[in-house]
């Protein structure tokens, strides 16, 4: 029996009333004990309306918003573990890489290496220790660089014949 | 004239390891090359001392020095142009 | 502080590289990059200095190769120093991490200038 039955239950003073039922409060209200207000809930409504529907009822009403609720429902942690197993994940790797081999064989691809001035080196306290710059070689290339720098602007265009030309033309 | 550029050269290859040297001008163009050293790389001397030269501004253009077990590289900047001296070690 | 990085599994230390900076003779500030130029420490007058790191990034990437008739059987340098009057930049590639070093130069070597 629906809980509206309990509900009135109460009213006519079935033989219910004072047995503990699976609708008794656990804690007794004082205000519906005194007043007599009836506590409503949902289902008392929804049972009201129908007038007493059977328990089938209930049940199959329940069953259709649980399908709904799943045929609105999108589960992403389902779609996603049913589909890629272990050994799948390992398969499409192969595959792709066997793919990417061919693509790269086909197209000549040079490996990508990144240019560099420095090579690596195992002690490089040594290196960075060592004296930064040998003092001739600083005197040398100062020198030099100041002479050639002396000497381009010594570089002027001699001026020998007319750059522009007249080509005679004819009359 | 070049002439004097070229003295300049063979002067800096007089010197004891020096096996070759490059002149740029502030472009990068080659101004001249003499001595174990190809004109192809002005460029990237250019380049290195142009580089290099942000590092301080505000000061005179670096000397930079590139070593290896065997060869020295030495670059510097006067004005607009830049010279490379390779030696050995 | 070492062995706790050892115990992290950190096989390449970086902490024994920046002792090895600190020790450097004349050492005024120092950058330890990774290969794609990140600061992993830094210290001194280098400190942060994420410029001046750009910097020598981009002049060790500039090429893979100066000369090809200077150096015909080519494997890469070993030492990059940039030299000012009074003090240097000194850079090196060890277990692919950039290091660099500022010096005060050494008495002797200051004398030139143009």
């Amino acid at each position: 029996m629906g809980c509206c039955y309990s509900f009135f239950c109460n009213e006519d003073g079935s033989p219910q009333r004072g047995e503990p039922s699976e609708r008794t409060h656990l804690l007794v209200d004082p205000v519906s004990n005194n007043s007599n207000i009836p506590i409503y809930n949902s289902e008392d409504f929804l049972s009201n309306s129908n007038a007493l529907p059977k328990k089938t009822d209930e049940q199959s009403a329940l069953n259709r918003i649980l399908q709904e609720t799943a045929t609105n429902v999108i589960d992403v942690a389902a779609l996603d573990s049913h589909n890629l197993q272990q050994h799948e994940y390992v398969e499409r790797m192969r595959q792709y890489s066997l793919k990417l081999q061919q693509a790269c064989a086909s197209n000549k691809l040079p490996p990508r290496t990144k240019m560099c001035l420095l090579q690596d080196i195992p002690a490089p306290e040594k290196v960075l220790s060592s004296e930064s710059v040998n003092p001739d070689d600083l005197r040398l290339i100062n020198s030099a660089v100041t002479r050639a720098a002396a000497a381009i602007s010594d570089i002027k265009v001699e001026h020998k014949e007319d750059m522009v030309v007249m080509f005679r033309v004819p009359d | 004239m070049e002439k004097q550029l070229d003295r300049v050269m063979d002067d800096v290859l007089s010197n004891p390891g020096v096996i070759g040297c490059v002149f740029a001008d502030h472009q990068g163009l080659c101004l001249g090359a003499k001595g174990k050293a190809s004109t192809d790389s002005a460029g990237i001397i250019g380049a290195i001392t142009d580089q290099a030269a942000k590092l301080e501004p505000q000061h005179k253009s670096p000397v930079i020095v590139l070593e290896n077990d065997t060869r020295t590289c030495i670059i510097q900047r006067s004005g607009t142009i830049t010279g490379a001296i390779y030696k050995n070690i | 502080m070492e062995d706790k990085a050892r115990k992290r599994g950190l096989g390449l230390n970086p902490l024994s590289a920046i002792a090895q900076m600190d020790r450097i003779p004349g050492q005024v500030g120092y950058l330890l990059l990774n290969e794609e130029g990140a600061v992993i420490s830094s210290a001194g007058e280098l400190e942060n200095d994420e410029k001046s790191a750009d910097i020598i990034m981009g002049l060790i990437m500039l090429a893979s190769q100066i000369d090809s008739e200077a150096y015909p059987n080519y494997e890469g340098f070993k030492k990059l120093s940039i030299n000012y009057e009074g003090h240097s930049y000194v850079v090196c590639l060890s277990n692919r991490k950039i290091h660099i070093v500022k010096k005060l130069n050494s008495v002797d070597s200051v004398a030139v200038s143009v």
